[in-house]
């Protein structure tokens, strides 16, 4: 898998996190391809990098980590790694998630046959911090009926059923640059919007039957937790729909518009 | 039996000369086959289809081999079977011209014991083409046999089926084993297989058993396709086996099992219930073999969950290319023409006995 990078973002690593870090990376060595992606880690500062560099990783792993000085959210992370790659293919690897031994195997598989396919989504486990098992994501393409053509994602089947996850995908590095890459503008839902743009724009997506990665779901200390619950990071509902109805109108433009949420009054 | 000549007189019939001609026509193959065949309205059955094959080789080989229906109106198979079949010579006993010789054959599918009666007059030679065991004694008079009607031969696709009817019809019946073909065009995928589960029972309801207690039991697995594999053309139906990563099969009278070979020729996996007859080609690593129908649901989740880790038992995927090189088109080909031909020749040898008869003894 010389063709692709795993993206790896970091904006802090706590002693739990440095766990879940060093057990992501491991996913990436254990891999059954012949040789093993490339690993690029974005960190937010250079005290963050040298913490990076402190950890012994497998020998074969060929990684490199860079310093982003501008924004540190997670799109803004991304946009810069993928800037800043060589290969025609890459990957978002989170930090607390991790890899099936299988799936770059079966991404080169299918790059092989479906030439066309410019994101593959994996079939996503989705477990419990506690490693439960709690449901599959990204299967529904697969399912009669769901979109025009089984397997793929298309506009119509994503605006009616949102829940994708795009981590662990593969993606093209030119069509993710080409549709604009990720709104960091958009604090909610903004993978959701971005994978509206991908079909807007007629890009073609497709779920690889097979389980690929493995998200831990709602981390008591992850940034999503603490949008849906009890904190001073707890998104209201009606902003929460706010910013998905926004990812709707947002997808027709490849810009960050830089919108913002305006509460609105109510009596 | 007396003819009468032109001038009005009566003469004996120069039986001689009748069983030499008998004689000729078989050697030359100018003899009709025909092939009796019930009209399944366009629905495709693995019976009907190896019938066709065998008139269709018949054919290729030179035969007079043509299918034989009751009604002059008989639905195509042109739609699941395509044109190769369908224009092969096709004639209905309804129709005035049908005129049946002593050299001639007419082969009757085990389920008909009444046209083996009804055609029990006919002084051409009837064999039996049994490929569903089960259905032989569907419509057979309690306390009797084919022979009863005259029929002391058969053709099947098994050599347990063959043991099976001599055992049943007793007596001295003799019996041919022409083994099913598969068509080339039943192969694997050329991409990655599917999410699909091809399903195929004997009975719909079975299938609907299936799918429905394996959505209750496992309802993370929803998304998953079950493809009933009723009501497809033959090529049809091959490509969209072939998309499949896993087949179910439940058929406990099956007598051949057409199905789980089709689907190991396309490199899938048989996830299938061990049939009252147990098939010659069944072995313990070759398929997902259960005695028990309720299972179904529980193996099928276990592997599904395997193929989605890529980690489906490597060794049932060698024993199944196993099955490549076995029920080919070729290997029919010879049998067919090794087991018609001995058909053939044991009319022959009927009418020669028969010659022989006739005739003068000398001191």
């Amino acid at each position: 898998m010389d063709n692709t990078t795993v993206i790896l973002p970091i904006h802090r690593l706590n002693e739990k996190e440095k766990d879940y870090f060093a057990n992501a990376i491991k996913s990436v060595s254990i891999q059954k391809t012949e040789t093993t992606p490339k690993i690029l880690i974005v960190v937010a500062n250079e005290e963050l990098k040298k913490e990076v560099e402190s950890f012994e990783f497998d020998e074969k792993l060929k990684f490199k980590v860079l310093v982003n000085d501008g924004e540190s959210d997670f799109c803004s992370q991304i946009n810069f790694g993928v800037k800043n790659i060589d290969t025609k293919w890459f990957s978002i690897l989170e930090v607390d998630d991790e890899y099936s031994a299988i799936w770059f195997k079966q991404v080169e598989e299918y790059i092989k046959h479906y030439k066309d396919v410019e994101v593959f989504l994996p079939l996503v486990l989705d477990v419990s911090p506690e490693g439960n098992f709690l449901h599959f994501t990204n299967e529904p393409v697969w399912a009669p009926e769901f979109s025009d053509k089984m397997g793929f994602l298309d506009n119509d089947s994503l605006l009616n059923y949102p829940n994708f996850q795009t981590s662990g995908a593969v993606y093209n590095k030119e069509t993710f640059l080409s549709v604009g890459g990720f709104k960091s503008g958009i604090k909610l839902h903004f993978t959701y919007e971005f994978l509206l743009r991908m079909t807007y724009y007629d890009k073609t997506i497709m779920t690889i039957p097979k389980l690929g990665y493995k998200k831990t779901n709602m981390r008591e200390d992850s940034l999503f937790y603490g949008y849906y619950n009890e904190g001073s990071e707890k998104i209201r509902i009606d902003e929460a729909k706010w910013w998905f109805n926004q990812a709707k109108k947002e997808c027709y433009f490849k810009q960050d518009r830089g919108i913002t949420y305006e509460e609105e009054i109510t009596q | 039996m007396e003819n009468v000549n032109e001038t009005g007189n009566t003469e004996k019939p120069d039986l001689k000369k009748i069983l030499l001609e008998n004689i000729e026509n078989l050697e030359e193959k100018k003899s009709s086959m025909y092939f009796f065949v019930m009209d399944t309205k366009g629905n495709a059955t693995a019976g009907m289809a190896n019938i066709y094959k065998h008139v269709k080789t018949l054919i290729e080989l030179g035969y007079n081999a043509k299918i034989l229906h009751e009604k002059t109106e008989f639905t195509s198979v042109e739609s699941w079977l395509g044109k190769e079949y369908s224009e092969l010579p096709h004639v209905s006993i309804e129709e005035q011209q049908l005129k049946v010789k002593a050299d001639d054959f007419v082969f009757i599918p085990e389920i008909f014991a009444n046209v083996m009666e009804q055609t029990s007059k006919l002084p051409c030679k009837r064999i039996v083409i049994s490929q569903a065991y089960d259905y032989a004694l569907e419509m057979l008079m309690p306390g009797k046999k084919w022979s009863d009607y005259g029929i002391t031969e058969c053709i099947t696709t098994t050599e347990k089926q063959s043991e099976h009817l001599k055992d049943l019809m007793s007596g001295n019946l003799q019996t041919h084993v022409i083994p099913v073909s598969i068509p080339k065009y039943f192969k694997p995928y050329e991409k990655p297989k599917k999410p699909i589960i091809a399903i195929n029972t004997r009975d719909q309801r079975d299938t609907v058993k299936i799918f429905k207690t394996f959505y209750l039991k496992y309802p993370h697995l929803k998304w998953v396709t079950f493809r009933d594999m009723r009501g497809m053309s033959m090529k049809n139906f091959a490509q969209n086996l072939s998309e499949c990563c896993v087949s179910v099969w439940v058929d406990d009278v099956s007598g051949f099992g057409t199905f789980p070979i089709e689907s190991m020729k396309c490199n899938i996996p048989v996830l299938g219930k061990v049939p009252n007859m147990v098939p010659e080609w069944m072995e313990d690593k070759n398929g997902l073999w259960t005695h028990d129908f309720n299972s179904i649901p529980d193996i099928l989740a276990n592997y599904i969950q395997a193929w989605l880790e890529d980690s489906s038992p490597e060794e049932l995927y060698e024993k199944m290319g196993e099955m490549n090189n076995k029920y080919n088109d070729e290997q029919q080909k010879e049998k067919i023409l090794e087991v018609y031909q001995k058909v053939v020749d044991n009319r022959v040898n009927e009418f020669k006995s028969q010659l022989e008869t006739l005739q003068p003894v000398n001191n």
